[in-house]
């Protein structure tokens, strides 16, 4: 499968190249709360939910963050969100490993992956995320 | 094919000449001619029965060791506490490497490691039995189980050795509020003056509370 990989803190997770639309850099003027806490942003005459992936994984962050964020649009099952990442990696072959052979389902991630320096990534399941934006 | 090989004619030109070494080629293409064959084919079946004896020699030694009744635990350290636990589910100890985080997961699920390519969880066993704070050192080393078809890494302070225990050395678990669930316990190792809990850890690792296997509910 070919797969992006996105910084977020000091983790690395992989979205299917597939689902990716488009990346863009963050200006903060065009990120608009809805309701106080929902977020969404424009992208020419759309407006995407964002989801902040440092909030749904939980991340603790070690240092201050990012002067300049990136959002990677995503589509899946007709759906379309705005994923908010610290970075973009770079893109890769990886070979999708099966969670839960030894483990069990995880909410939001679809498998996971061994990435050249022998860690391990988690591949993220795009159609879950993108549902999560809508709600 | 000229000439008849069975004829007595041979070409009339000697080695070297066209003709004569066709005749010969044709020859060696025949493999049904050549008697060298049918000895090696015999020789087969031989080899099968070699391997079946051996097979059946294995069996009987294999059925001999069961009869025993010592059992062997791999001793390791939780803090100041000792756990053994089944030999036969260890599948190797390897040291600690920092695991990929699983967000949202209860606190002593570590992550996950690649262990030669297979995905792997690893459990904190000093977070699990609710021990202080745990660091990991030099001696930290993760103990890599087979529980079923599943392959688990668990995280202790130390191995020390492998105990080979005999029955009467097995003392009953007694009544007590622990982290553990005391029906997770096996028994109570005594040798001379070490304690070993010994741990069922199939029981433990596949209960509910651990959250390694999907619920069937799902």
């Amino acid at each position: 499968m070919d797969g992006m990989s996105v910084g977020v803190n000091n983790e690395c997770y992989i979205l299917p190249l597939a689902s990716v639309v488009e990346s863009f850099q963050v200006q903060s003027d065009t990120v608009r709360s809805i309701g106080g806490s929902g977020q969404v942003v424009q992208v020419r005459d759309e407006y995407l939910p964002v989801v902040d992936l440092e909030k749904v994984f939980d991340v603790q962050r070690s240092g201050p963050a990012p002067v300049k964020p990136v959002m990677v649009v995503v589509e899946a099952e007709g759906r379309r969100a705005a994923l908010l990442v610290d970075e973009l990696l770079g893109q890769q072959q990886v070979v999708v490993k099966n969670l839960e052979a030894n483990y069990r389902r995880v909410s939001d991630i679809s498998g996971a992956t061994i990435m050249g320096d022998g860690r391990v990534a988690l591949i993220l399941d795009v159609g879950a995320l993108a549902r999560r934006g809508r709600t | 094919v000229f000439p008849d090989p069975d004829s007595g004619i041979r070409p009339i030109t000697g080695p070297g000449c066209n003709a004569y070494s066709k005749w010969h080629r044709e020859r060696r293409r025949q493999p049904w001619r050549r008697a060298t064959h049918l000895p090696r084919k015999k020789g087969e079946p031989m080899s099968v029965q070699t391997a079946t004896a051996t097979a059946s020699t294995g069996a009987v030694a294999g059925s001999g060791s069961v009869t025993t009744n010592l059992r062997e635990f791999l001793a390791f350290k939780l803090g100041a506490e000792e756990y053994g636990i089944d030999i036969l589910r260890v599948q190797e100890i390897r040291s600690y490497e920092e695991p990929t985080r699983i967000a949202n997961a209860p606190g002593f699920i570590k992550g996950v490691v690649n262990l030669r390519g297979v995905i792997v969880p690893i459990i904190d066993m000093r977070m699990k039995f609710n021990l202080e704070q745990a660091n990991y050192d030099a001696f930290t080393v993760v103990i890599v189980l087979n529980i079923g078809s599943r392959v688990v890494g668990m995280v202790v302070d130390a191995v020390s050795d492998v105990i080979t225990l005999k029955p009467d050395q097995l003392r009953p678990v007694p009544e007590f509020n622990s982290s553990i669930a005391s029906d997770h316990i096996l028994a109570i190792g005594a040798v001379e003056s070490r304690m070993l809990i010994l741990v069922d850890i199939e029981k433990l690792m596949t209960s509910s509370e651990m959250g390694l296997i999907e619920d069937s509910v799902h």
